[in-house]
């Protein structure tokens, strides 16, 4: 075994356990150094439908959840292994946080996440969107909880000064003798879709947000009442509601009134431009909103 | 050989054994019933003494009534030409198994039974002959009865005839301690002197009850006046009053055995009395222990309610009540607590100061389960008084105080002077029912209503602030744990495994 090879499967279990185990398991989520398309591809073609963990309990408890958030949608009682999509999906996530991260820009190397966020474009232009419903299903049975993700952010004021920590513990030195020096910590939590930092690109990153939900349609929707970047019916997403096995996992997807009005307004985005399109939607619309009023029925009867 | 037959079948000198089938009997007043049982028209139990007929009529009693019996039943004392006595207890037969009855009852208490009519009397049957015996041979002997036994034959004549109420009247009660002791309606006999008082006493208790006057002939002819006794019949009353009742001389206390029977309290009659019908009323037989004979009303006074004959103070009447209190009040004492000179013991209460009250609250929660159950606490400006059932001497601190009544506390380790009964003590005090009086050292009592006490364990515990839990639904519990983003340093040449490739 060549010492790329080495240095690649280091790579994947570094992604596979400070990525995608955090994002089912819940916990701490630390993301890998970026990646980009060129050690993705790689990566993908080391690790592909094969992947083995050296953490068997790891992987198995992992391939659980996995199942299980499957098994709310529709009775599957396999799921196949991380998929090079799958894979390459994940390395566009951990780049797209990384791309956020306040370490990685610097005084001369201000341009850093937005060449990482090109990075990740160009890697997600390289996904190809699900070519069945089993593809979504994987795909969402991982990232069903990326929108979960939350950053905690410090920010410290003491008497002559103050400091911002972004996703990390604050130095004890600022925060020691609280009294004397009349230091105050505040605590705010960020979401996913508003990570950057001030003067990173906020536009590119949100656009970069929506083609990564792009690939995985059944996240998209399951966040279809997200603030931004706002949900509109991909075409990933429309070719779901062809089917009427898809719509039923669709209809399970959003089976959250809150989400209606998301989707209705994403609809309305579709009569002028797509007409048919439209019609697809509204007829899913319509058949859910009767759904939700026969199980209304049913639970007074 | 059928001699030895017929000898084998002759029991005695004077009966033989009567036979399934056999039609002719010799005896005169004797036949053969439905079962082919020889029955004459009466039967005869023959005891050798007056107290084994006794234990027949309390044999008997037990499991029957002797209303079909009693109007054809008589006793006789019966004695024979050699002088000895037997007891007879002659009645009616209407039929074999009662008889069968009555003879295994009399064989239990010592008696024979026989069976016949007018002057010849043979054995009734046994597990010998089932079908009983008939005589062998009349016998012509003179005498008043001639019973034929397969032991005996012996002719008796009367010498007089007992009374069945009056055998029963001389029968004196057994001692027996815990009779009567259980609640129920009783019968109290005042003499004279304490009827008044003790109308007052259970008038002021709120004891329902009913009085009356009996009289009974002077005891001798050198006494002009009639005795006359209150009668009280008490549907129930405290237990605490039973101590009262059983010990003041004067007082009787009796318990009711039948309609128009009762006995003291302490005693038990070895007849069932009930059985009688004599012992139903309309009158009372009141029977004493200690030997006495007993006291018979052939009808019950008129009796009266407690509340129709309480003393009526009249408020005018000021010149009588002064005259009558000018008398007494000479001879009136103070009542005075002097320490004792025996060890203070039975401590089971404790008065304890408002200062107190941080130590006792401390102590408090060093008490058992138990002893926060059983105890009791009223709370008053002067103090606490602490009720406990056991152990009181344990709690280190207040006044300790010992019971002398359920209702009276008087200090441990002093006594009551003038050493009058807790009884009169207490009823001196004039003190409302339902109270309790705790004495104090120098005599004066402090009066708290019973209903002022309470469960320790039910004061003792504060109210703990709470603050609702919020709840959420199901399904909220299903959303997974946030997942935490951590940003770490890059180290050095962050994006150098990013490259670009033209697609």
């Amino acid at each position: 075994m060549s010492e790329e090879t080495k240095d690649l499967l280091q790579r994947a279990a570094e992604l596979y356990e400070r990525v995608l185990a955090p994002l089912l398991l819940s916990g701490h989520l630390r993301p890998v150094r970026p990646i980009g398309p060129v050690l993705a591809k790689k990566l993908v073609s080391l690790v592909a439908d094969h992947y083995e963990h050296s953490d068997q309990k790891l992987q198995l408890h992992c391939d659980e959840l996995r199942l299980r958030q499957i098994q709310r949608l529709t009775p599957l009682d396999s799921l196949p292994a991380l998929s090079a999509s799958d894979w390459m999906l994940l390395a566009a996530f951990n780049d797209l946080l990384q791309s956020a991260n306040p370490h990685l820009s610097g005084t001369f190397t201000s341009s850093r996440p937005v060449r990482l966020l090109q990075a990740c474009e160009n890697l997600l232009s390289q996904i190809h969107p699900p070519q069945n419903l089993l593809d979504a299903l994987t795909r969402h049975a991982i990232f069903a909880h990326a929108l979960e993700v939350r950053r905690t952010d410090t920010q410290i004021r003491w008497w002559t000064g103050s400091a911002m920590f972004y996703g990390e513990p604050p130095s004890k030195r600022l925060t020691s003798w609280p009294d004397l020096r009349r230091v105050q910590v505040t605590e705010t939590t960020t979401k996913v879709e508003a990570l950057p930092l001030p003067h990173c690109p906020q536009d590119l990153y949100l656009k970069v947000l929506a083609s990564w939900l792009a690939l995985s349609p059944l996240t998209d929707l399951a966040y279809a009442g997200r603030s931004e970047p706002a949900f509109y019916w991909t075409s990933s997403a429309l070719s779901l509601l062809t089917t009427r096995e898809g719509r039923r996992i669709v209809r399970h997807t959003v089976a959250n009134t809150g989400r209606n009005a998301a989707l209705n307004r994403a609809a309305k985005s579709l009569e002028s431009t797509h007409p048919s399109h439209y019609l697809l939607v509204k007829d899913f619309l319509d058949e859910w909103s009767s759904f939700m009023n026969l199980s209304s029925l049913e639970q007074i009867r | 050989m059928l001699v030895t037959a017929l000898k084998a079948c002759n029991v005695g000198p004077m009966l033989e054994r009567v036979a399934l089938h056999q039609t002719r009997l010799r005896t005169p007043g004797l036949s053969l019933d439905g079962r082919g049982i020889a029955l004459g028209s009466h039967g005869l139990l023959l005891f050798p003494s007056l107290d084994r007929l006794v234990a027949f009529f309390a044999v008997y009693t037990q499991s029957q009534p002797l209303d079909d019996l009693i109007n054809k039943l008589r006793i006789e004392l019966l004695h024979s030409k050699l002088g000895n006595r037997e007891v007879a207890l002659l009645f009616q037969i209407d039929s074999s198994e009662r008889m069968d009855g009555m003879a295994e009852v009399a064989a239990l208490a010592g008696g024979f039974a026989l069976t016949g009519g007018g002057r010849y009397w043979v054995q009734y049957r046994d597990a010998a002959a089932p079908y009983g015996y008939d005589l062998a041979k009349i016998n012509q002997a003179n005498a008043t009865y001639l019973l034929h036994h397969t032991t005996f034959s012996q002719g008796y004549d009367i010498e007089r005839t007992i009374n069945l109420k009056s055998l029963f009247l001389r029968l004196s009660p057994r001692n027996d301690p815990s009779a009567g002791l259980e609640p129920g309606p009783r019968w109290i006999l005042a003499e004279q002197g304490l009827g008044g008082a003790l109308t007052h006493y259970l008038r002021r208790s709120d004891v329902p009850a009913r009085v009356g006057i009996c009289e009974w002939p002077p005891l001798s002819d050198l006494e002009d006046t009639p005795i006359r006794r209150y009668l009280f019949e008490i549907p129930s009353y405290p237990d605490r009053m039973n101590h009262l009742f059983l010990s003041t001389p004067g007082l009787r206390l009796f318990y009711p055995v039948s309609p128009g029977a009762a006995v003291e309290v302490g005693y038990k009659h070895p007849i069932q009395l009930q059985a009688l019908p004599s012992f139903r009323g309309p009158g009372l037989v009141l029977f004493l222990g200690r030997g006495e004979p007993p006291l018979e009303i052939q009808n019950l006074p008129t009796m009266g309610t407690l509340d129709t004959l309480v003393r009526i103070e009249l408020s005018k009447g000021e010149s009588m009540a002064t005259t009558s209190t000018s008398e007494a009040a000479p001879l009136r004492l103070q009542l005075r607590l002097l320490p004792s000179q025996r060890a203070p013991s039975d401590v089971s209460a404790c008065w304890i100061e408002p200062e107190q009250y941080p130590l006792l609250r401390k102590l408090l929660y060093l008490l058992g389960n138990d002893t926060l159950r059983k105890s009791s606490l009223a709370i008053s400006p002067q103090g606490a008084f602490l009720r406990i059932a056991r152990g009181a001497q344990l709690l280190p601190l207040g006044h300790y105080y010992r019971a002398i009544l359920p209702s009276l506390y008087i200090p441990a380790g002093y006594e009551a002077v003038p050493a009058v009964s807790p009884q009169v003590l207490l009823s001196a005090m004039d003190i409302p029912d339902r109270s309790v009086v705790i004495l104090r050292r120098d005599g004066t009592p402090w009066v708290i209503q019973e209903s002022n006490f309470v469960p320790l364990e039910t004061v003792i515990l504060q109210g703990t602030a709470w603050a609702p839990l919020p709840t959420q639904a199901f399904e909220e519990l299903t959303q997974p744990l946030p997942i935490q983003l951590e940003v770490e340093d890059l180290g050095f040449r962050p994006m150098r495994d990013v490259e670009v490739e033209e697609v």
